[in-house]
């Protein structure tokens, strides 16, 4: 008998993602794109986290084989819709769930793939 | 300014064969098999983890990671599904494949983490130097896909029953 599992992402990768995400923030290029002589960046940095983000928050471990390409390229078109800001203190605060409904949240000062996710009902 | 603490290796204090211009980089590459992935793979992973352990001006780094970055969407995304399907029945060459795939895509990314680390440690900032938010993008892409190449890996083991 055979069974299938899902490698993990590797270790740090998604908090060198976060780390790099908080640096551009600050920096304030999030949305930049680079040019050098010889190549040039097609989307900015927030496309490309957004992008893996939105991916980890959709549970790949659950799908088929070879259909998280299609996710991650699906989430490609969600991307540039993407809004990221930090939680207000009332949302830090509630145990309401129609405030952080809809809403995921990032933690980046950790190497978590998945994420908190709440929904309202 | 928000700290950066991204994992680069260290420099190799042995000496390392490496091709250092693109020109002749671009030369090298088009003398690898084309129909031979296993091969070229093999062959582009020694000179890129080489690379990746000998200090370099950022921009002359960029310019050869570039070069490596090229066949990455072959390699990954417009792979032949019957050489795919071949690899996967037998499962040491489909768990052989995935490693040497995983390790040519997180080599990449530390290339480029690499130019960051070196311009953070400058003082540059990326808004106003342009390699280093080249490099800040490219390894974020990177990254991304050493994620999702780990998330579509599976693997097939041999039941050996429950414990």
């Amino acid at each position: 008998m055979l069974f299938r599992h899902y490698r993990s992402s590797p270790t740090g990768a998604v908090h060198e993602l976060h780390q790099l995400y908080l640096y551009c923030e600050a920096d304030e290029v999030l949305d930049k794109q680079a040019s050098l002589k010889f190549s040039s960046t097609k989307k900015p940095f927030i496309h490309y986290y957004s992008q893996i983000m939105l991916t980890g928050i959709a549970d790949p471990y659950s799908l088929d084989k070879y259909d998280v390409f299609r996710l991650f390229n699906l989430m490609a078109k969600m991307a540039d819709r993407v809004t990221i800001t930090p939680l207000t203190d009332h949302q830090k605060t509630t145990d309401n769930t129609t405030v952080l409904g809809g809403h995921s949240c990032l933690e980046c000062n950790s190497d978590r793939s998945r994420y908190h996710f709440t929904i309202s009902i | 300014m928000p700290a950066l603490a991204l994992y680069v290796p260290p420099e190799s204090d042995t000496k390392l064969t490496i091709i250092s211009e693109a020109k002749a980089l671009t030369k090298w590459i088009k003398t690898l098999p084309k129909d031979d992935d296993k091969a070229t793979i093999d062959a582009l992973l020694e000179k890129l983890i080489s690379l990746n352990r000998v200090a370099m001006a950022a921009e002359n780094r960029l310019a050869l990671l570039e070069l490596y970055r090229e066949p990455i969407n072959d390699f990954v995304f417009n792979r032949d599904i019957g050489a795919v399907k071949l690899e996967m029945s037998d499962p040491a060459v489909f768990k052989a494949k995935v490693k040497q795939l995983n390790t040519y895509i997180e080599e990449l990314a530390l290339g480029y983490k690499l130019v960051i680390m070196q311009a953070y440690q400058q003082g540059l900032r990326p808004h106003l130097n342009t390699p280093f938010l080249f490099a800040i993008i490219r390894a974020t892409e990177s990254i991304s896909l050493l994620m999702i190449h780990a998330f579509s890996a599976l693997s097939e083991l041999a039941n050996r029953g429950r414990a």
